[in-house]
């Protein structure tokens, strides 16, 4: 279960921050000092914030840029990479590791009463000594180790929903609303994602919170205000809907063989629906509550 | 600096170090229609660097091409926001949310509502009475008036008073050229040093000696009061900030925009129960104390720090304790400063406005 992880160490600049996470698809990487001391974990959405918007993310009708904007947006970025991690990046200097003689039971509880969806990072880090790390658990790898109990291969995903494990709430917007409106939800509510609707009420994408971090930057203001539908096409995330019926082991599968989210919906009391993301975590969580 | 300066003199080295940039050409003075997450994503990221803003001006345009030119409608300030939103998830105590204290669902259906919202929709009080604005070329003496005077608006029925840190300035065709704070004030005040190093040479105890200010009168709280408590104070008193005290030493600082942050009723429940001590900003000699022998230069140097403190404790700290022998705000220099040298009557109200 212990992987291999890559590191970051306190004087790279954040060019090379953003080039790691950036390539290799990461959402949190772990940063050690000169001495391979552990400093704490870096997260991609606070480092992206600090980045104009990638050209790639905008649409179409504005990704072609004025001179002047294109300066400055560039400049900006040079500004901003020159810095090392240590200097400008607030590291999760959490409290909540693992030291590699601990049980695994002891293990899962701590993920499962520190690991709060809306707070703290995914990726535990696995000490060998004090303060050296020796390798990361993440949420993902418990999940392959736990695949084949029968406890998870009986259950569907109405177990989750009966058992009160799912709790990771999507907010949800129609595509006519602004990007501002999707920023602000994400700043305020708690949200880790947020599910886009048509006119017909039909799903048509989802927004992370990274994703959006990546948007709001003091040189783009200009976007802001554009509606959803702009995005969603630039995107192209359409989430995995599925139903109360879906075997769990369906779903642990493409957790563990895709990056999509997968949502599923639930009729709230006031009759609305309510849709909820299905993590690692939830999965783990139910585990425990039913173990 | 003396009265013969004015606004265009000091506002020409401000502008020339950002004219180029696109901070200032992206400057948004909003609009009444503007919905309410758009004014909250300029003023939490529309800053030079990324920084917040903390006032918005809101125009009505005379054409819609030139969104800085026509008639100022309200100024939103971060207290303003502060108080109509719930507080941003990176300030909710993780056990709040794991005791399951806060419906996710209505806390979202509840922001969603707010932020598709007008400006003046909103924030509807801060239209009901002109906003101070200022010409480019008035005199400072003027924009000091402007920067200390009160001015009432409407709260829900009621007539309360405010005041501006910060004021827009527009020019002869009745656009905006940039916002006028009492941090550029201060700014001004310390960096020319010639003509008034007595003003910035004069002590605290001199300041505090001259405003009349009476230990006894300062309104303290605390630390074991709660977040509602604090609110409950401050709109009964209008201060803007207060020591908080444990026995006979002072041992922290909370001001309202902290207090209006947590201040919202899908919260109301999970805040009742916390105590100021876990949010007020701790007694620290290098932003929040000075010393009664201390130069209102270096004063005038705490207020001007990046985490922007209104007011600050006098006294002396031993041991993480302060001794408390007075408070000073960021009014009671700009007042002293108006009667030192602009020939106004020093006002002497309450340090903690």
């Amino acid at each position: 279960m212990l992987k291999s992880f890559p590191i970051l160490r306190d004087s790279d600049t954040l060019s090379s921050a953003f080039a790691v996470f950036l390539l290799r698809d990461l959402e949190e990487i772990v940063v050690l000092d000169e001495n391979d001391n552990f400093l704490g974990i870096a997260k991609a959405a606070l480092l992206y914030s600090k980045m104009p918007p990638s050209i790639l993310n905008m649409p179409l009708d504005l990704s072609v840029r004025s001179k002047n904007t294109d300066r400055l947006s560039a400049d900006s970025i040079l500004d901003v990479g020159r810095k090392r991690v240590h200097e400008d990046l607030d590291l999760d200097s959490l409290n909540h590791f693992s030291q590699i003689t601990e049980p695994l039971g002891s293990l899962l509880s701590k993920v499962s009463s520190l690991h709060n969806y809306y707070f703290g990072s995914r990726i535990i880090p696995v000490f060998g000594q004090p303060n050296l790390v020796q390798g990361i658990i993440t949420h993902r790898e418990i999940l392959r180790y736990l695949e084949q109990d029968p406890i998870l291969k009986e259950a569907t995903v109405a177990d989750l929903y009966l058992n009160n494990c799912l709790k990771e709430y999507v907010s949800i917007l129609s595509h006519d609303d602004c990007l501002a409106v999707a920023a602000m939800l994400i700043e305020y509510t708690l949200v880790d994602c947020i599910a886009i609707i048509s006119n017909s009420n039909k799903l048509i994408g989802i927004l992370s919170k990274t994703w959006i971090s990546q948007l709001i930057h003091q040189n783009h203001l200009d976007i802001i205000d554009l509606p959803l539908k702009n995005f969603v096409k630039v995107l192209d995330t359409t989430p995995k809907l599925v139903t109360m019926e879906e075997p769990l082991s369906n779903v642990i599968n493409h957790l563990i063989k895709s990056n999509t989210k997968i949502l599923t919906s639930s009729a709230s009391q006031s009759k609305s629906l309510d849709l909820f993301t299905i993590t690692p975590l939830t999965i783990i969580n139910f585990f425990l509550s039913s173990f | 600096m003396s009265d013969r300066m004015n606004i265009a003199g000091l506002l020409e080295s401000e502008f020339e170090q950002f004219r180029n940039t696109a901070i200032i050409q992206s400057m948004k003075s909003l609009k009444p229609s503007d919905k309410v997450a758009i004014l909250d994503t300029v003023m939490r990221r529309g800053g030079l660097g990324g920084r917040p803003i903390r006032h918005i001006p809101i125009i009505e345009p005379v054409d819609p091409k030139d969104p800085k030119r026509g008639c100022l409608k309200a100024l939103i300030s971060k207290v303003d926001v502060a108080t109509l939103l719930s507080p941003p998830w990176d300030l909710i105590p993780k056990d709040v949310v794991d005791q399951g204290l806060i419906d996710i669902r209505s806390l979202s259906e509840d922001t969603k509502r707010v932020c598709r919202q007008t400006i003046q929709e909103a924030f509807q009080g801060n239209f009901s009475g002109k906003p101070p604005e200022v010409h480019y070329k008035a005199s400072l003496g003027t924009a000091l008036r402007l920067l200390t005077d009160s001015y009432n608006f409407d709260s829900g029925g009621s007539v309360k008073t405010r005041r501006y840190k910060t004021i827009p300035v527009f020019n002869d065709q009745s656009s905006l050229i940039g916002m006028l704070s009492y941090m550029d004030i201060l700014r001004e005040i310390k960096a020319r040093d010639e003509g008034h190093e007595p003003f910035l040479n004069k002590t605290v105890k001199q300041l505090l000696d001259q405003i009349g200010q009476e230990i006894s009168k300062i309104e303290t709280i605390e630390p074991t009061d709660s977040i509602f408590d604090a609110i409950s104070l401050f709109e009964r008193v209008s201060f803007t900030h207060l020591p908080v005290k444990s026995g006979n030493f002072t041992v922290a600082i909370v001001d309202d925009v902290l207090v209006r942050t947590y201040e919202h009723p899908a919260f109301f429940e999970a805040f009742s129960h916390v105590q100021l001590e876990n949010i007020a900003s701790p007694v620290d000699q290098n932003k929040n104390v000075v010393s009664m022998n201390d130069p209102l230069r270096s004063v005038i140097g705490k207020f001007l720090q990046d985490d922007r403190p209104t007011a600050v404790l006098v006294g002396e700290l031993k041991h993480g304790k302060l001794q408390m022998e007075g408070v000073i705000s960021y009014l009671d220099i700009l007042r002293n400063f108006q009667a030192t040298f602009l020939n106004v009557n020093s006002v002497q109200g309450s340090s903690q406005e």
